[in-house]
């Protein structure tokens, strides 16, 4: 029983494989050019998913000081609608 | 201390040219007043919102970089408060200066109706 255990976890594995690698750059640390910046909302997009949830740094690949930046901005600019809070909202 | 701020309000759209620049000069007062500098103003024109606010689907957006101190911001956000025209308000301390270009086209275009598109258009 407990070596069927122990043999079975590793071929699952604790860690799932992705079904496709995604860039581990930051590429705010890859090109300084790029500012953060919460009046672009073009930029941040690329940071939140359909929902409108900031991605999480494990998917975006940014570095902590940038995905603070970003999650910093896209803040402000959900509070001046230039990003939606949830998902795209409808009018009734 | 004088401080750098950028402060971002949003008019209801339908509001004629008149009143907003009644309300600009408003806001001139208001700083002025208070010993302030108005450094820019820009209009960004007439975008979609994100979401609906006060049942909104558009409003104006304006964009005002100011320096003064903490009780001008207080003076202007609680100005801002309580103006009916204006919807939505964010005053943001900036650590350096910046130079903004106000964000191109409206980001929704992608999602903008045809008849929309005519109103981005007089930017």
């Amino acid at each position: 029983m407990s070596d069927e255990r122990s043999s079975q976890r590793p071929s699952s594995g604790p860690r799932k494989k992705r079904p496709f690698q995604r860039r581990k750059v930051c590429r705010f640390c890859a090109d300084k050019q790029v500012g953060i910046d919460y009046k672009d909302p073009r930029t941040l997009r690329y940071f939140i998913t359909e929902r409108g949830k900031i991605v999480p740094r494990r998917i975006s690949g940014n570095c902590s000081r940038h995905q603070r930046e970003i999650t910093e901005a896209i803040k402000r600019a959900r509070n001046i609608a230039l990003l939606p809070i949830a998902g795209s909202h409808v009018l009734p | 201390m004088s401080r750098m701020y950028e402060t971002i309000y949003i008019v209801k759209p339908d509001l004629a040219d008149e009143e907003n620049k009644a309300l600009t000069a408003r806001i001139n007062e208001v700083i002025e007043k208070m010993n302030g500098d108005v450094r820019k103003l820009e209009d960004w024109g007439i975008r979609k919102l994100a979401y609906p606010i006060e049942k909104l689907a558009r409003g104006r957006y304006m964009y005002l970089r100011s320096d003064g101190d903490a009780a001008l911001i207080a003076e202007l956000e609680r100005r801002l408060r309580l103006d009916e025209r204006v919807i939505r308000y964010q005053t943001v301390k900036l650590d350096k200066d910046t130079v903004t270009a106000a964000p191109a086209a409206p980001v929704e275009a992608e999602e903008t109706a045809p008849a929309e598109e005519a109103a981005s258009e007089n930017e």
